[in-house]
C-alpha cells in the first residue's frame, strides 16, 4: 500500500493536480503520433506522466489507486497506452496508435470529468477487488487494441491484423473471465453473494457471451475476414457500453466504480 | 437419441444459443433497468422464491427464458465436451487441446453453482440492537456484543465492526467480530456485516447467508481461469516450438 502523501496541498488543489496529470499524458499521447524517434519519446513521455498521477493518485488515497471511476478510467487508458505499446513494439504494427492514441487521450479526458474521490468504502479494501478491477481493466486494454487492429484490417485488408485482432480478443476474453471469477470472490466475501441482478452484472455477461460467440466461431469453424473483424470490432463498443453506458444511458443503481 | 446428440453437438446450435442468450439477456437488462422498484428485492432472496413471489410473468419472462437457454447451453457444452474428449484428442499440444474443456467444465460448475444458489440459498439480512438477541432461524440467532466505528481522514466512517454471538442447536456459544470484507462462518451460514449506526440507538445490519452453491460456483470459476490461463501458455509454447506467428489461429 502507498503512504499517505498529501505535498502540503488542500483537496482543491489535490484534484487540480490529479486532472492535469490526466490531461498531460492525454496530449503527450497525442503528440506520439508523431513520426519517427520524437513520436517515440513522446509516447513514452506519456507513459512515464501517466504512471506519475497514478502514483500521485495513490499517495493521496492511501492504497492502489483503483476504488473509483476517475482512477479506473484513468486506468483504461493506462492499459490501453501499455497495450499499443507492446503491439506497436513487438508486432510491429506501426499504425495502430493512430487509432488507439486518440482513443486513450480521449479516455483520459472522460476520466478527468469524473471528481477523485478520495475515500474508500471498507467493502472495497480486499486484494480481491483490486485484483478484480486491475485484471478486468487490462482485459479492456487488448479488447481495445483488438478492434483498433480490426479497423485497420478494414482499411488495410492485410490478413495477418484479422488473425491478430483474434488473437488479441482472446487474451482479452480469458483476462475478463479471470477478473469476472475475481469480482465473484470480492462480492461474496463483502455481501454474501457472487452474483447480482443489476444492469452493469447483465452487460458484462452480455460481453462475455458476445465475445465468446465471436471466438467459438473464430476458432471452430475459421469464421474470418471482413465479417469476423466488423464483429469484434463491435465488441469492444459493446465493451465501452457496458462500463460506461450503465448508469449514464442506462439506468442502474449508483456505485462509485 | 442420435439426432439429440447431433443437434446439441451442432454449431449452428451453439451460435444460435449464444445469440438468443444475447439477444435475452439484452432486454433483460433494458427491463431490468426500466423496473427498477419491481426488481429491487431480487437480490434480497434467493432468485427461484423470489420469482415465485414476485409473479408478473410480464416483467419476469426474460429470467424464465435465460433459464432455459442456460439448461440447453449446458447439455451442449457436457455433448461438446465429451465430443472433445472422446475423438478429437492427439498426444501433442495436449495443453492446448484441454484447456477448452477445462473451461468448458468450469462454465459448467458455475452454472450448477447458481442453480443451487438459486434453488437451496438462503439469504436474510437482520437489523440486531446492542445487547440484544435476534432469531435467524428455528435454530439459530445472534446477539450483537458491541459496535466499533473507525473514522478515516475526511471524517467519514472509514470502518466498522461488531462482536456477535452465534446461537445454534450446539450447546458453546461463539463469539466471533465480523468487519466488512471479514464475514464469520458458523457451519453452512455466512455473517457479513453491512452497516452499523451509533445513534439512537447502537444496532448493526447483519446478513445472514447460506449458499450450497457458492462452492461449486469457486470451483468452476477456478477450472475456468486454469483453463484460460493453460490456453494461452499452451498456445504461446506452442508458437516458440514452431516458430510461427503467434500460434493461435
Amino acid at each position: 500500500m502507498f503512504c499517505s502523501l498529501k505535498f502540503g496541498i488542500g483537496d482543491e488543489g489535490q484534484s487540480i493536480l490529479a486532472i492535469f496529470l490526466l490531461l498531460l499524458p492525454a496530449a503527450l499521447y497525442i503528440m506520439g503520433l508523431m513520426e519517427g524517434k520524437l513520436g517515440q519519446r513522446l509516447f513514452f513521455a506519456g507513459i512515464v506522466v501517466h504512471s506519475a498521477s497514478m502514483i500521485q493518485r495513490g499517495m493521496t488515497i492511501g492504497a492502489i489507486p483503483l476504488t473509483e471511476k476517475h482512477d479506473n478510467i484513468s486506468f483504461m487508458a493506462f492499459a490501453l497506452a501499455l497495450t499499443t505499446g507492446y503491439f506497436s513494439g513487438k508486432k510491429g504494427i506501426k499504425d495502430l496508435g493512430v487509432i488507439t492514441l486518440p482513443l486513450a487521450a480521449l479516455i483520459l479526458i472522460i476520466a478527468s470529468t469524473f471528481d477523485p474521490i478520495n475515500t474508500i468504502s471498507p467493502f472495497l479494501k480486499t486484494p480481491w477487488f483490486t485484483l478484480h478491477i486491475f485484471v478486468y481493466f487490462i482485459s479492456y486494454g487488448f479488447f481495445g487494441v483488438s478492434a483498433c487492429i480490426g479497423l485497420l484490417y478494414l482499411f488495410s485488408r492485410q490478413p495477418d491484423y484479422e488473425i491478430l485482432q483474434y488473437h488479441c480478443a482472446i487474451i482479452g476474453w480469458i483476462l475478463l473471465s479471470i477478473a469476472l471469477v475475481l469480482g465473484s470472490i470480492w462480492f461474496f466475501i463483502a455481501y454474501g453473494t457472487y452474483w447480482l441482478w443489476t444492469s452493469r452484472e447483465l452487460w458484462t455477461t452480455l460481453l462475455w457471451f458476445y465475445y465468446g460467440l465471436y471466438l467459438h466461431a473464430r476458432y471452430l469453424r475459421g469464421f474470418s475476414g471482413r465479417p469476423a473483424a466488423v464483429i469484434g470490432v463491435l465488441g469492444f463498443v459493446v465493451a465501452l457500453f457496458a462500463y460506461f453506458g450503465i448508469g449514464t444511458i442506462i439506468p442502474a443503481p449508483p456505485t462509485q466504480f | 437419441m442420435m439426432t439429440v446428440i447431433k443437434f446439441l453437438l451442432s454449431f449452428k446450435t451453439v451460435t444460435w444459443l449464444f445469440l438468443a442468450f444475447i439477444a435475452i439477456m439484452f432486454v433483460g437488462a433494458l427491463s431490468l433497468s426500466g423496473n427498477l422498484s419491481f426488481f429491487s428485492g431480487i437480490d434480497e432472496t434467493p432468485l427461484f422464491t423470489w420469482l415465485v413471489a414476485a409473479g408478473d410473468s410480464s416483467k419476469t419472462w426474460w429470467i424464465y427464458l435465460l433459464i432455459a437457454m442456460l439448461a440447453l447451453l449446458a447439455a451442449s457444452t457436457i455433448a461438446c465436451t465429451i465430443d472433445a474428449l472422446v475423438n478429437r484428442m492427439g498426444t501433442t499440444h495436449l495443453l492446448v487441446k484441454l484447456s477448452p474443456q477445462i473451461m468448458h467444465m468450469g462454465v459448467l460448475f458455475i452454472m450448477l453453482g447458481h442453480l443451487l444458489t438459486a434453488s437451496l440459498g438462503f439469504k436474510t439480512d437482520v437489523l440486531v440492537k446492542k445487547n440484544e438477541r435476534t432469531a435467524i432461524t428455528d435454530t439459530t440467532a445472534i446477539y450483537l456484543a458491541d459496535v466499533s466505528v473507525w473514522k478515516d481522514r475526511q471524517g467519514y466512517d472509514g470502518d466498522w465492526a461488531a462482536k456477535i454471538w452465534w446461537y445454534d442447536d450446539s450447546p458453546i456459544i461463539q463469539e466471533k467480530t465480523i468487519r466488512p470484507v471479514h464475514p464469520r462462518y458458523f457451519g453452512q451460514f455466512g455473517v457479513y456485516i453491512k452497516s452499523v449506526t451509533l445513534k439512537p440507538e447502537v444496532s448493526a445490519l447483519i446478513r445472514v447467508c447460506r449458499d450450497p452453491g457458492a462452492l461449486w460456483a469457486l470451483i468452476g470459476g477456478l477450472l475456468l481461469s486454469a483453463g484460460g490461463a493453460g490456453f494461452l501458455l499452451g498456445r504461446f509454447s506452442k508458437q516458440r516450438q514452431t516458430g510461427t506467428g503467434t500460434g493461435m489461429s
